[in-house]
C-alpha cells in the first residue's frame, strides 16, 4: 500500500516537474521526487540507498540544478515552445529505460544476468545493507567500480575545462608579499634641498 | 533487514515539521487583516521601482564550487560501504579503493594546480 501511494506521488510531482511554469518550482519538485524515490527504497529495504539518494540527490545535484536554473536567466514564458520537437526523442528514452528495466527484471529468464549475490542468504547472515553492498561492490564488482572513479574524474576535469575561466586581469592580494615587505622597499627618502 | 519500524520517529518529525510550517502560513492567512491595494502589493526596492529582474544571472563559479563538491561527495559516498565491511573484505577490496582515491587524487591536484578551487 505504501508503495502504491509513493509512486503515485512520483508520478505526479515528476508530471509537474515537466509542466509547472516557474523552472525553480521545478526543481523543487525534482527535490520532492527524489525524497519520495528515496522513500520507496526504504520502503523495499534499501536503506543505504535512500540515504544516499537524500544525501548526493537533494543536498547536492538539486542545489546545481538550481544553480544552473539561476544562471541560465530563463525567460519562464519562453519555455514551452518546442514541446513538439523534443517528443520524439523523449519517447525514445522512454523506450530505453522501459527496456532496460524489463532487462533487469526478466533477463535472469532471458540468460541476460546472472545474478552473483543472494540476497536472501546474505541479509540472514546478520549483515546489515551497508555492509552487503561493501561485500560484493569492491572485490566481485572490482572492475564496475574502477570505472566509477574514472567517470568521476571525467566529471571533474570536464567541469574545470568547461566552465573554469581563468581570471589573470584580476588584480588580488598575495599575503605573503604583503606580510614581507620592508619599508625600504616601498619608501625613498630624498633630500629635496640638495638639487 | 530493515526494521521500518525504527524511521517512525523521522515520520513524526516529519509530519510536526510539516504540520508547523503549514499551520503557522494558514492561520496568517485565515486571521491575518487584509487590506490590499494597488501600492501595497506592488513590487518595491527599497522605496524605487525595482531596477531589474528578480531573476539574475549568477556567476559560474558557483556552479563550478557546486559541481566539484558533487564529486568529492560521492567519493565520500563510495566509502561509507568500504569502511563498514573492510574489517571482513580481501586485500583486493582494500587496494580497490586505494586506487579509487588515487584516481580521484590525480584530478584533486589537477584542479588544484589550474586553480578551479580559488575565489576571485
Amino acid at each position: 500500500m505504501f508503495f502504491n501511494i509513493f509512486s503515485a506521488i512520483i508520478i505526479v510531482s515528476s508530471l509537474m516537474v515537466v509542466l509547472s511554469r516557474n523552472p525553480v518550482y521545478s526543481v523543487l519538485f525534482l527535490v520532492f521526487t527524489f525524497l519520495n524515490a528515496s522513500i520507496i527504497f526504504l520502503i523495499s529495504n534499501a536503506e543505504f540507498l535512500a540515504m544516499t539518494l537524500i544525501i548526493v540527490y537533494v543536498g547536492a545535484v538539486a542545489v546545481l540544478f538550481l544553480f544552473v536554473v539561476m544562471m541560465l536567466n530563463i525567460n519562464s514564458t519562453k519555455i514551452k515552445e518546442g514541446l513538439l520537437k523534443y517528443l520524439p526523442f523523449g519517447v525514445l528514452l522512454t523506450l530505453v529505460f522501459v527496456g532496460e528495466l524489463y532487462v533487469i527484471f526478466q533477463g535472469e529468464s532471458l540468460g541476460f544476468v546472472t545474478p552473483k549475490i543472494d540476497i536472501e542468504e546474505l541479509f540472514q547472515n546478520g549483515n546489515s545493507n551497508t555492509k552487503a553492498i561493501g561485500l560484493y561492490l569492491y572485490t566481485d564488482y572490482f572492475i564496475i567500480f574502477q570505472m566509477s572513479a574514472y567517470v568521476l574524474l571525467v566529471a571533474m576535469i570536464g567541469a574545470i575545462v568547461l566552465a573554469y575561466k581563468d581570471k589573470k586581469s584580476i588584480k588580488s592580494q598575495n599575503v605573503f608579499i604583503q606580510n614581507t615587505v620592508r619599508k625600504e622597499d616601498l619608501i625613498k627618502l630624498v633630500d629635496s634641498k640638495k638639487k | 533487514m530493515t526494521n521500518i519500524e525504527e524511521y517512525i520517529p523521522i515520520l513524526i518529525f516529519l509530519l510536526m515539521a510539516i504540520i508547523m510550517s503549514v499551520g503557522a502560513i494558514f492561520m496568517s492567512f485565515v486571521f491575518g487583516e487584509k487590506e490590499p491595494y494597488f501600492e501595497k502589493s506592488s513590487t518595491y526596492e527599497c522605496g524605487f521601482e525595482p531596477f531589474s529582474d528578480t531573476r539574475g544571472k549568477f556567476d559560474v563559479q558557483f556552479y563550478l564550487v557546486a559541481i566539484l563538491f558533487i564529486i568529492f561527495d560521492l567519493e565520500i559516498i563510495f566509502m561509507f560501504p568500504w569502511a563498514v565491511a573492510l574489517i571482513e573484505l580481501e586485500p583486493l577490496g582494500f587496494w580497490s579503493m586505494m586506487f579509487f582515491l588515487f584516481v580521484l587524487t590525480i584530478g584533486f591536484i589537477y584542479e588544484w594546480k589550474k586553480g578551479a578551487l580559488e575565489w576571485n
